[in-house]
């Protein structure tokens, strides 16, 4: 019956991961306009649909290795053995998760500031 | 039941939902990114976004299904879970670095038709 136990890890491992990725992302884009905004110089239809690729991007990548890491090897078939493994596996993710929302951090703050670089030696204009 | 055909049900369904929904989202707001490409002349643009969008389609689609070639038998269904999962997770990976591969194209494109 090894395989039941199996399988009730990845039931539970799925959801929360999905759920995990679905809210830090939502967390994170609906935060990030200001900063497309000004990346951008106010031009809020780019802002918009750089944001949106980049939440796209983001659930793909994190998906991704959601389902890559997914495989649950257990020594033991007990609840005992399952509860460490997805334990393991869901802080591993977790931990992902916040190193790639640090990097994502770091772009946007390395964008509005190189975007307010450009600005200083010809200063803004409205371009069309 | 035969594990394999199974999986292969549902991996194409899958991943063609995925693969739809991604070019979906990459044509609404790509339109904007390809409209300043040539100033002035609107329809031409949107044409050029959607052959680009049925080529996206057909490159991926091709793939994934070209993919199926390559898979173990499955003998069970934890089995089918694991190698499912592999599979889908590499054509989602892949995607996703095709994605911020245009995200960087795009975005240095822009920032200099802005400036």
């Amino acid at each position: 019956m090894e395989t039941t136990k199996i399988l009730i890890g990845y039931a539970v491992y799925l959801p929360v991961a999905l759920f995990l990725t679905f809210y830090v992302s939502k967390t994170l884009f609906k935060n990030s306009k200001v900063y497309m905004l000004d990346i951008f110089k106010g031009r809020e239809e780019i802002a918009n649909a750089t944001n949106k690729l980049f939440e796209t991007g983001f659930y793909l990548l994190n998906i991704g290795f959601a389902l890559l890491i997914m495989k649950i090897t257990i020594g033991a078939n007990d609840y005992r053995n399952l509860i460490e493994a997805l334990g393991s596996k869901i802080g591993g993710f977790a931990i992902y998760l916040g190193i790639m929302l640090f990097i994502n951090l770091y772009f946007f703050f390395r964008g509005k500031r190189k975007a307010k670089e450009n600005q200083r030696p010809n200063p803004f204009q409205p371009s069309m | 039941m035969d594990y394999n055909v199974l999986g292969y049900a549902i991996f194409i369904t899958v991943i063609v939902f995925i693969i739809v929904v991604v070019g979906k989202i990459c044509y609404r707001n790509g339109n904007i990114f390809v409209a300043e490409l040539i100033p002035d002349h609107l329809d031409l643009c949107q044409q050029i976004n959607k052959s680009l969008l049925v080529s996206y389609y057909l490159v991926n689609i091709g793939y994934c299904a070209m993919t199926l070639i390559g898979w173990e038998t499955i003998l069970s269904s934890q089995q089918l879970v694991e190698v499912m999962s592999v599979k889908v997770a590499t054509i989602v990976c892949i995607l996703s670095i095709l994605h911020y591969l245009n995200i960087y194209l795009l975005t240095n494109t822009i920032h200099k038709l802005i400036k």
